[in-house]
Formats: C-alpha cells, structure tokens, sequence
C-alpha cells in the first residue's frame, strides 16, 4: 500500500535504532528527519555531489540513493560518530588543522569517504587521493587543502597504529 | 560602480560595524556582512582583537541576523576584508578613544565604513596545458597565480580563497555552462548536466605567491580584493593557453567553456557530425 509505513532497526554510530518509515523514504531522510542526525548533508539529491555520504556496513554510500527499508538490520555511520567523546577523528583533526572546509557543507561526505580510503589505502599518494575524492564536490577549497589534510591524517594514523617500539 | 547597489570590491557606499567593549574587557562585533565559509568571523574577530590589545578569543562576532545589526549590505565582491574589516577597525578605534576618554564600560561604537575607490590585487596567472587530439579534453599541466593583495590579515583565509577561486575560474574555463534550448528551456538543470570541477579538474600541478609588499593606500588596513583573483583571471589564462596549443588550426577561442565538445570541433573543423562554435 502507498504510504504504508515499515519497522526498520538498525545500529547508528553504534547505539540501536529503530522507526517506522515510508517504503520511498531514504536513509538520509531517516537519519536527518526521524533521528535528527542532521550532519548527514542533502545536496544534490542524485548522487551526484557526495555530500551525504555515510557507511553502510563498512562501505561508503550515498545516503541519497537508498532506501531507509534498505538499511533495516545494518550498521550505519555517520559523521556524527566519527569523533570520540570530545576527541575528533584525525581525519576531522587534520581537515581543521589544514583549513580543508569552508563552508563545511561538503565536508561529512569527504570524511567519511576519506575514512574507507585511507582504512583501505594507509599510505596513498596526492595523485591516489585526488583520484579517491574525485566523486565528491566542493565549490570552496579548490580540494587543495583537503588532499593536504587526507595526507596528513594517514600520517597520524600510521603513527598511533605503529607498534610502541617503532618510534 | 553606478548600480546605486551596495558595492562591490570596496566601493560606496559601504558596510556597517558596531563595537561593544564590555565591562569585563572583552568585545563583540556587529557586522553587516555574513560568514558562509569565506573566515569573516574569525578575521573580524582579529581586527578587533588587534586594535584594542585584547586575546582574540576574547572577541566574539555577530552576524547574519537583521534584529541584532543594524543595517547591511552582504557578503559577495570581496567586500569582507575590504568594507566590514575597516569598518570594525574604525568603530574599535573609536570605541577604545570613549574608554580612553574617560566613558566607562560598556562603550560602543559604530561605524558605516565607505571608500570611494575599488581595490583591484593585481598579478599574474600563467598556465600550461595539453590538448588531447583524440578527444579534446584539456589537462592543466602546471599553473602559478601570483597576486601583490596588500596586506593578509589572515593567511589560512587568503590562501583558500584563492584555491577555491582558481576551481571556480578551471569550471568557468572548461565545464561550466548553462544551456537552452531554442525555447529558453535550461538544459543543464542538475550536476549531473551542469559540470562542477572534481579534484581530478585542477591541475597536476599548482603554486600560488601572495605578495604583500604594496597595501592599499584607500584603506586604513591596506587590504585589497582577493576572492576575485582566481575566477577573474583563469578563462583568459586556459583560453591563451588552448589557443596557444592549437595555433595551426587558429582557433577561435573566445567564448568559455574550452569544452572537449568545442576543441574537438575546433581539431577537426571538416567533420560534420562536429560543432564547432556551439
């Protein structure tokens, strides 16, 4: 039936969640509207932009392109949980130290796929990054300062993950 | 500028600031102009800070709300550093001179800040580029903007305001383009039609010089415009540089964007399933 509403459970940023939802409805209209994650950014709507994305089970989606109905029993993070406590995630770090956000708007989506990228790609390039965050769009930085805070983030990831001895 | 408007790039006539220095030493600014991301908080935040001797963090700044400043003319043509900083310069001044007067906490002062004259950066912009005569695709090998701004009150902003303008002006250049239809009807109605520069857009390679050996005598700070710098001066820059690359085939490149869809036309000017001046 049009409209009927689906019980949904799922984990956000590790607590768990549930709510009833429309079948149309996407996830980044659950998390924005139902739970009030709102950092989960709108901004073209067709996947096109990047700003909404989130991890679905460990991998980046865009939030705008599915269905919350989708996300029932997954495990969902959003830039909400990136940080720890009043710690920030080093990539949230960086991109501050690095002046990589202006406006912010774009900025949850290059985290959280900056977050994959460098879990999958722990040393990269400037040429691997910019290939990384090429389907992400940000009309302020020119994407200068956010390749230097990505760089910088796996340098301090690699720091706090080397053996102690390392050093 | 003769549109009786609010100015751009420094001209009349002006923007307002409000200062409060209160009774515990700190101060707040009141600002007419509105911070979506260009820094203005933080750079007000200094001016003030500077000019009165005080912790910057011991300034805050109020802006964006019609019921708490005055009066203002917004956000757009370099206006920040131009009208709304020397505006928060002048009313901290003349709020310090109340205090040093005698006048006891809270004073405040405001301020409509106007300069008769625009504060142009000049410079230079030199790119290298590659066309692909296969597919007409333009690649920026190497491009170096250097622009003489006056004076940085913040160099973390002035930097990203010239990073972001650079892409704005390679979109300009290359992608960007609104398009109709015989009707009026816009063709490119979404991101997926009207092309923004990605990451991969800007060049393999990128210098950017400030220079701040010559500030502007129109104003009290020095300051000239520098968000326009990149926009402005990226389309003449690529467009010299394509037509450089395709001198042979003496090419009209007039009109961006220097889209693969036109360079292509322009490399092939006998195949008629081109177009090349659309």
């Amino acid at each position: 039936v049009n409209g009927a509403r689906r019980r949904i459970a799922l984990t956000v940023n590790g607590e768990q969640r549930s709510g009833s939802v429309e079948p149309r409805w996407t996830l980044a209209d659950f998390l924005r509207e139902e739970l009030r994650l709102t950092g989960t950014h709108l901004g073209c709507e067709h996947g096109v932009c990047g700003a909404c994305t989130v991890h679905l089970d460990g991998r980046s989606v865009r939030s705008c392109l599915v269905l919350a109905v989708q996300a029932d029993g997954a495990e969902v993070l959003t830039v909400e949980g990136l940080a720890t406590g009043e710690h920030l995630h080093a990539l949230q770090q960086a991109f501050w130290d690095a002046h990589a956000l202006q406006c912010g708007f774009c900025t949850p989506g290059f985290l959280l796929t900056a977050t994959e990228f460098l879990h999958e790609h722990p040393d990269p390039s400037e040429q691997e990054i910019r290939e990384a965050i090429a389907g992400y769009l940000c009309r302020c930085t020119g994407y200068v300062t956010i390749v230097r805070a990505i760089r910088a983030a796996a340098d301090t990831l690699a720091l706090g993950s080397a053996p102690a001895d390392a050093a | 500028m003769e549109d009786g408007g609010l100015g751009g790039l420094g001209t009349t006539p002006g923007e307002f600031a409000r200062v409060v220095i209160d009774e515990a030493g700190g101060a707040t600014v009141y600002s007419g102009v509105a911070d979506m991301g260009q820094g203005f908080k933080t750079m007000l935040a200094q001016v003030c800070a500077e000019e009165l001797a005080l912790d910057f963090e011991r300034v805050s700044v109020v802006h964006g709300d019609t019921s708490a400043v005055a009066s203002g003319g917004g956000t757009w043509a370099s206006r920040g550093a131009i009208l709304a900083a020397n505006a928060t310069l002048a009313a901290a001044r003349a709020a310090k001179t109340k205090l040093a007067a005698g006048a006891r906490a809270p004073v405040e002062a405001s301020c409509t800040y106007t300069q008769p004259r625009m504060t142009y950066s000049p410079g230079a912009h030199v790119v290298a580029v590659e066309v692909d005569p296969d597919t007409g695709v333009v690649t920026l090998l190497r491009q170096v903007i250097a622009y003489e701004i006056g004076r940085s009150i913040n160099p973390g902003i002035v930097e990203g305001q010239i990073e972001g303008g650079l892409a704005q002006g390679i979109g300009g250049a290359l992608l960007e383009h609104f398009v109709y239809d015989e009707h009026g009807q816009p063709l490119a109605t979404s991101f997926m039609d009207y092309l923004l520069p990605t990451s991969l857009d800007m060049a393999l390679s990128q210098t950017i010089i400030v220079s701040e050996g010559a500030p502007s005598p129109s104003n009290a700070l020095g300051v000239k415009a520098v968000g326009e710098v990149g926009p402005s001066s990226a389309g003449a820059a690529i467009g010299n540089a394509v037509a450089d690359a395709l001198a042979d085939l003496e090419p009209p490149v007039t009109m961006p964007p220097f889209s693969p869809e036109r360079v292509f036309g322009w490399l092939n000017p006998d195949r008629s399933d081109t177009e090349g001046t659309t």
